[in-house]
């Protein structure tokens, strides 16, 4: 046995050397005798390929650098209804009672595991002061416009963490009893409404 | 302007809006805001604290609203058109949006919205 500062350390046991191993799962270096050996080899994860770019660890240089931004999703997008009234102008669209809500375009995308999707919707809206367009992505609503109150092209963003298909979906949210609403489209090739989604994600 | 917003709806999954494990509602019955309507403003979501079950959000005044011109369409519709908000109008709808929720506790705002809280029949299984 060795006694170093007053300690003693095994050090044959039968006739044999003890030797201490070092372990992967924790940093403690217990006192004793240890088999030559590299670092690497106890733990096979310290390596370059798993350290930060520029910083170095027992010698290892890292060589990761940081994430970069590709496209995930390329920007799915639905419109809704074009028009069934009045030569296909416009849809007109009638709520009755408060908490009444119109889905008017739905997209199901497929995000990938580390995606930050984005979605917009957007109609074109005549006068309902009552009424609000809301953004749901992933069954959670995410934003929610003024109120509808004059003619013009009302549009909500949104983002969140999505993975997998999920739905992204824009409506009509109705805040007041017996409203009548109105999207008005100026021509055949203008759509009144419609809902987009798209992400980015980590590479 | 921030908001802290109780919830309603039913949640499929447990989980985060920013984390790994997304938090996905019902599309029949979302997770969203308890429906009060909030004025002339718009918001945009900025987190969802599902252990407390409310969602801070970012509020923002209308930059136009719908003024009546006294006109009527040839179907007898008002005629309205937007013109920007003035500054005074934008801190009063701030003001008022802030009023309607801090202005009252949660439960009072389930029951001004006749609104269920948030059911989470999957809470005790999470990853």
């Amino acid at each position: 046995m060795i006694i170093q500062n007053g300690v003693g350390i095994t050090t044959l046991l039968n006739g044999e050397t003890v030797k201490t191993a070092l372990n992967a799962a924790n940093e403690i270096v217990n006192r004793g005798i240890y088999n030559a050996t590299t670092l690497s080899a106890v733990d096979a994860d310290l390596q370059a390929a798993n350290i930060k770019l520029a910083e170095t660890i027992f010698g290892f240089l890292g060589t990761v650098a940081p994430g970069a931004l590709a496209e995930d999703t390329s920007g799915d997008a639905k419109t809704g209804v074009v028009g069934d009234t009045v030569g296909g102008y416009y849809k007109n669209q009638v709520f009755g009672n408060t908490g009444e809500e119109y889905d008017f375009a739905t997209v199901t995308p497929t995000f990938d595991a580390s995606s930050l999707a984005f979605g917009v919707a957007f109609a074109a809206v005549d006068s309902v002061d009552q009424a609000k367009i809301r953004l749901y992505m992933g069954g959670v609503e995410v934003a929610e416009s003024g109120p509808c109150g004059a003619y013009d092209v009302y549009r909500v963003t949104g983002f969140r963490a999505l993975s997998g298909a999920q739905i992204v979906k824009g409506s009509f949210h109705c805040y007041g009893d017996g409203i009548s609403g109105t999207s008005w489209t100026k021509g055949y090739t203008s759509l009144p409404w419609g809902v987009a989604a798209g992400s980015v994600k980590l590479v | 302007m921030r908001l802290t917003v109780p919830l309603t709806g039913t949640v499929l999954q447990e989980g985060s809006v920013w984390g790994k494990d997304d938090l996905i509602g019902d599309p029949n019955d979302p997770i969203r805001l308890v429906e009060i309507d909030l004025g002339n403003v718009s918001w945009r979501m900025v987190d969802v604290d599902i252990e407390n079950e409310v969602m801070i959000i970012e509020v923002s005044p209308a930059e136009e609203i719908g003024e009546d011109t006294g006109q009527v369409d040839g179907g007898g519709k008002p005629i309205k058109i937007r013109r920007p908000t003035t500054k005074q109008e934008k801190i009063a709808s701030l003001q008022n949006a802030q009023q309607i929720i801090e202005g009252h506790t949660k439960d009072e705002l389930y029951a001004m919205s006749k609104c269920q809280r948030l059911k989470r029949p999957f809470k005790e299984k999470t990853r």
